[in-house]
């Protein structure tokens, strides 16, 4: 199993719960450093894993960093792209690098790490791929407007690849978690809390109790939505998105 | 680890394909199951499905009929003092090119697959309303048979796609009046599934089994296994922050235009 995003948050909370389940790891993340430590953690636990520095911003490399998987566990049989970047900025004022930047690492990134682990899943037989999304590819959202128009173009990824890669046994589906407890979520919601000049604290309960379930989840709970997605139990699913979202997102 | 420990759950059309093997699968994990149908388990079936340590009951039903939906629910409580998951999973099929249907077509349908439908979540919600939530926080899940065709048409099923749009408009509107007593609603949307009237179909028809392997990216039809181990993932602790929500599990049908 190979993660991007997988030395932080839910990335990492995925890391451990699938090697729980026996499979062996590639953390890919930029941050090398909170890679090795994941990695670390689990060889402490004698799990097999590697870590391997990534920009998903560059394809060179991305093929890179999959070969280096294959080169290590000889085959890829599933990726999940877990690694985003979330610009907070209010629609009027978003800049051309704050867009770029969002489609750079969750659109273009997640695009080319599906198309290249894809080439590789294809040669040994099939595989798996899912694509972390949101809630808010379809939201309007006056603060996260790039985040959210990058998911939504994470959806539509999702859906081709289970179009095209379906005769290759690849099955490609996408996931929505709800507001969780992570380092990106609480950076965004200072940000948004600043930029708008709110009191962070009373935006945070405020944005906990207007969901349905009245609390937020976290990285462990959703992991568990992953691993579903990655068993035998889920191989009829294909092009499908599965919404773990407390009910923040009805439509 | 079993799922379901000593969780209660009842299936309406427990007793068809699906009801059958979500069951089994449901059994082995531990629950105690109450097959609701107007039909009684085929003793066969019923026998496989019996697991070593679970229960595994039949219950006479017709969703259409609030009376015998509220009474085999009550039956359920007295004996069993809780409910945990109820499925309105019983439903027809009366595919009719849409200038043709009749309104004892359009009736049929929608009075299994939407009122019983409707029947059945209410009755369930409302003996879980009443409950003390779980060891999980959870006083109760309700889950509807949804089908992929909830999102797109296919040719000459206009009431049966009518049936399952409003089932998931019912699963949403229900998640969000019912979440803050913890009650987590959701629609599993099955394929094309091997099972009933389409095995019937394709069996017979080989125009259809051509139809449904152009039509199916993953190119063959769906297991009665792969809806119950939909319906696990929906019952079961994994998915306990999803509420409101669709699995689709349909093979990636609802991606692809055919002509």
């Amino acid at each position: 199993m190979v993660i991007t995003g997988g030395g932080h948050g839910l990335g990492r909370a995925v890391a451990k719960r699938f090697a729980q389940e026996r499979f062996r790891i590639c953390i890919l993340d930029i941050d090398a450093v909170a890679a090795q430590e994941v990695v670390k953690e689990l060889h402490k636990q004698c799990y097999p894993a590697m870590f391997a520095q990534v920009d998903v911003a560059d394809v060179n490399s991305i093929q890179w960093a999959l070969e280096a998987c294959v080169q290590r566990f000889s085959r890829i049989d599933i990726l999940i792209c877990s690694a985003a970047v979330a610009p907070v900025a209010h629609y009027l004022e978003v800049t051309p690098e704050d867009w770029d930047r969002a489609f750079a690492v969750n659109v273009r990134g997640l695009f080319f790490c599906n198309q290249r682990a894809a080439r590789l899943m294809r040669k040994t037989g099939g595989g798996r791929i899912i694509n972390i999304t949101s809630p808010a590819s379809y939201m309007g959202h006056a603060y996260y407007a790039a985040y959210a128009a990058s998911k939504a173009a994470v959806d539509s990824i999702t859906r081709s690849g289970a179009v095209a890669l379906a005769e290759y046994n690849i099955r490609v589906n996408s996931l929505a978690p709800g507001r969780m407890d992570t380092k990106m979520q609480e950076a965004t919601e200072r940000k948004w809390a600043e930029l708008a000049g709110l009191n962070y604290e009373q935006l945070v309960e405020s944005r906990t109790q207007s969901l349905p379930l009245r609390r937020r989840t976290t990285p462990e709970e959703i992991a568990e939505a992953v691993l579903f997605l990655a068993v035998d139990a889920s191989d009829y699913m294909t092009g499908s998105r599965l919404n773990i979202s407390g009910g923040l997102e009805l439509s | 680890m079993p799922k379901l420990s000593g969780r209660v759950i009842a299936i309406t059309g427990g007793c068809g394909d699906i009801g059958m093997a979500t069951a089994r699968v449901f059994c082995q994990e531990g629950a105690t199951v109450v097959l609701l149908d107007v039909d009684p388990p085929r003793s066969s079936l019923g026998k496989k499905a019996r697991g070593a340590s679970n229960t595994l009951s039949y219950l006479p039903c017709d969703v259409r009929d609030r009376a015998s939906v509220e009474a085999v629910f009550d039956r359920i409580l007295r004996q069993h003092e809780r409910l945990d998951v109820a499925i309105a999973n019983a439903g027809v099929v009366a595919n009719e090119p849409f200038l043709e249907i009749t309104d004892e077509n359009w009736k049929a349908t929608l009075d299994v697959n939407l009122t019983g439908a409707f029947h059945t979540a209410q009755a369930a919600a409302r003996i879980m309303a009443k409950q003390k939530p779980g060891k999980n926080g959870i006083r109760g899940k309700v889950l509807f048979t949804g089908s992929w065709v909830q999102e797109m048409p296919w040719p000459e099923g206009t009431s049966y796609i009518v049936s399952k749009s409003g089932i998931k408009m019912m699963a949403k509107t229900m998640a969000q009046e019912l979440a803050k007593l913890k009650i987590l609603v959701n629609v599993l949307a099955p394929g094309i599934v091997m099972a009933g009237l389409s095995k019937k179909i394709y069996e017979a028809n080989p125009t259809f089994r051509k139809r449904v392997g152009l039509a199916i990216p993953l190119g063959e039809m769906q297991t009665v296994e792969s809806v119950a181990q939909g319906f696990l993932f929906l019952a079961s602790d994994d998915s306990n922050y999803m509420t409101g929500a669709t699995l689709l599990m349909d093979g990636g049908n609802s991606l692809v235009r055919r002509d």
